[in-house]
């Protein structure tokens, strides 16, 4: 077994495990922290496949903004929050079948599906962060406007959102 | 070499777990959480298909689900604790004003 691959099992582990922790813990500051590994986790799964811009913007928005952002809504909902009320039975069972129902047929799509052979080198191979900055600039520029008008709309409708509820 | 399918059952498992989070979970911020899992196991499939056809053009869609995804958490956050002004509780179950 190659190093690669152990470290495709390692990251495979802590994405999933983070995943199944944040599902299994009662206090919700601890599944913040759990939600953390799991996107830690994926930053190395985007490290292995090659993309290092996103692994790098991974690491920046999802674990230094998002997760801090949910730190945020935490604290701002008040400390009887902290804990994860308790379940119903059905909605357990009822939830547990149809995730399980997806993952099955997620997995026997996957497996069943005659995916088209590699194609070989068609990425850049001495990183890939020239190469999105010029296909942003170029071909997908529209769509780049399009999301940053989309976080300004963002920005500003949040702020205004908690100014005129605190007004009423 | 990792085969596309490998990345693939990941990516798949990672959304089952969110999926079941999102199902199982009364609280607010728990039901968020689960939605980041879905919207990071669908970055997954886009960046494994971007290894394995050649093509930037997943991690180019990868980078803009990141971008939706951290404007939808900020919207979300908001939200959320504007219920918590009017409710006096993030559980989403007893957010039910609007049924009818």
């Amino acid at each position: 077994m190659g190093a690669e691959k152990v470290a495709f099992y390692l990251f495979s582990v802590l994405t999933l495990g983070g995943g199944v922790a944040i599902l299994y813990s009662i206090k919700l500051m601890r599944a913040v922290v759990y939600l953390l590994t799991s996107l830690f986790g994926v930053a190395g799964l985007y490290i292995l496949m090659g993309a290092d811009f996103l692994a790098a913007v991974q690491v920046l928005v999802y674990i230094g903004g998002i997760t801090v952002l949910m730190v945020f809504g935490l604290m701002l909902t008040g400390p009887g929050q902290f804990r994860n009320p308790d379940d119903r039975r059905l909605k357990a069972v009822s939830s547990g079948v149809s995730s399980l129902a997806a993952a099955v047929a997620l997995l026997l799509i996957i497996r069943r599906t005659e995916w088209l052979s590699a194609a070989s080198g068609g990425l850049p191979s001495e990183g890939t962060t020239a190469s999105i900055g010029h296909l942003l600039l170029t071909r997908h520029v529209f769509a780049f406007e399009v999301a940053s008008i989309l976080l300004l709309v963002v920005l500003i409708g949040v702020a205004l959102f908690i100014r005129l509820a605190r007004r009423s | 070499m990792i085969t596309l399918q490998e990345y693939l059952t990941v990516a798949a498992l990672l959304f089952a777990v969110g999926l079941l989070i999102v199902l199982y979970r009364n609280n607010a911020i728990s039901i968020l959480m689960g939605v980041e899992l879905m919207l990071n196991a669908a970055n997954l499939n886009f960046v494994a298909f971007s290894r394995h056809l050649g093509d930037m053009g997943g991690q180019i869609f990868a980078l803009f689900v990141i971008v939706a995804a951290a404007a939808e958490a900020a919207v979300a956050i908001a939200i959320i604790v504007l219920l918590y002004q009017n409710l006096g509780s993030v559980d989403v179950e007893k957010a039910h004003n609007l049924n009818g």
